[in-house]
């Protein structure tokens, strides 16, 4: 448990460092805005639109089977640190591969109904 | 480990309070991202060290990136009308009745000291691939069946 | 430390996510305030793990993932339905209404 106390005191190093960053800048800083200061920065242009465009369906997609992915990771974890010098190396082997398989029919199904191609 | 432990549930408590009071919604999901994290402090607190990682892996790393997204994607998705004091003081009846129900129950029990566990992770495996076999494929399942039922439904919408 | 400690905390969150559910009317924040729930049931899960066996973890881990699911698919029905209806306020919700 004591280890983590290093992970805590990075944690709120990190934190420090970024609000430290920004109260400091704010003391220092002039603040004196206008119109065209406050307005949406886009690359010097004069902003188009509203900020809340609508992106497209695709972008969630992505996110969704990534979120799918990352869970399957989590079951693979576990089985891949007893694997090594287990007494039903078969047994555990073919557990996975039926899990696998399973998920496998998902992506085959995702890239089917091109939810894997970028357009 | 007593002041951890106060620390990460004054977290956890503030940053629920500010997903179910916010008005806006991505700071709501913000704050949830914080429960979140202290959620797996606690995890971690109570030696459960893979369900912290996890936590964050999934959670934090998933599930808010997936909100986010579906900020992203469709401005509809804001408060508009104003909560209704009906409801918000009907839930807060309930649930100071249901908290003290909780409680009542948790008062009856003797206090019991948390023992020194550490399941290693190896443990969790041969546990998950022997008692919970059958959930274990079974999550496989459920994880197909929210990827094809989530693409039918997203799909529908961009055929259009 | 108490298992008491960890059991006051998640009722008190598992109270703050009824509450969410209870008031809120827009979906996505419904959703979250189950998310909180979720989170809460997990962690009693974790703490009675500590005085029995493994099998408390390996119940958190099946609730992380069924939120992870529940998050994937509700979230595209919320996503339609704003698109279609042009709100996602659940009192406005009555197309199936008899």
């Amino acid at each position: 448990m004591k280890e983590y106390l290093w992970v805590a005191f990075f944690l709120l190093v990190g934190i420090a460092f970024c609000l430290g960053g920004f109260i400091f800048n704010w003391f220092i800083r002039s603040n004196k805005p206008s119109e065209s200061k406050l307005s949406t920065y886009e690359c010097g242009e004069k902003p188009v639109g509203s900020a809340w465009i609508q992106y497209d369906v695709k972008y969630y997609l992505y996110g969704l089977l990534f979120l799918i992915f990352d869970v399957e990771i989590v079951f693979i974890i576990p089985w891949a640190t007893i694997f090594k010098g287990s007494a039903t190396v078969t047994a555990l082997f073919v557990e996975m591969v039926i899990f696998i398989v399973i998920l496998l029919v998902g992506l085959i199904y995702a890239g089917k109904k091109g939810a894997l191609q970028w357009r | 480990m007593e002041i951890a432990f106060y620390i990460l549930a004054g977290m956890a408590v503030t940053s629920a309070i500010l997903v179910v009071s916010l008005k806006n919604l991505v700071r709501a999901i913000l704050a949830l991202a914080s429960l979140f994290l202290s959620i797996a402090g606690l995890y971690i607190l109570l030696s459960a060290e893979f369900l912290g990682l996890v936590q964050i892996l999934v959670y934090i790393g998933g599930v808010i990136l997936l909100f986010l997204f579906l900020i992203m994607l469709t401005e509809n998705l804001f408060e508009k009308n104003k909560v209704n004091l009906f409801q918000r003081i009907t839930g807060v009846g309930l649930v100071l009745l249901l908290f003290s129900i909780i409680i009542s129950i948790f008062m009856k029990q003797p206090f019991q000291a948390i023992p020194k566990t550490d399941y290693s992770i190896q443990e969790l495996g041969k546990h998950l691939l022997t008692d919970y076999l059958v959930p274990f494929e079974v999550v496989s399942l459920l994880l197909l069946v929210a990827l094809i039922g989530a693409i039918v439904i997203a799909k529908k919408e961009e055929n259009k | 430390m108490s298992t008491t400690h960890y059991l006051v905390l998640s009722a008190i969150l598992f109270c703050i996510g009824l509450y969410g559910v209870i008031s809120r009317k827009n979906a996505v924040m419904v959703l979250l305030s189950i998310e909180v729930m979720l989170c809460s049931a997990g962690l009693n899960f974790a703490c009675f793990s500590t005085i029995h066996n493994p099998s408390g973890q390996i119940f958190a881990l099946f609730i992380i993932v069924v939120g992870a699911a529940e998050v994937a698919c509700g979230l595209a029905i919320f996503f339609l339905a704003a698109r279609l209806s042009e709100t996602i306020d659940l009192d406005k919700f009555n197309l199936l209404k008899g």
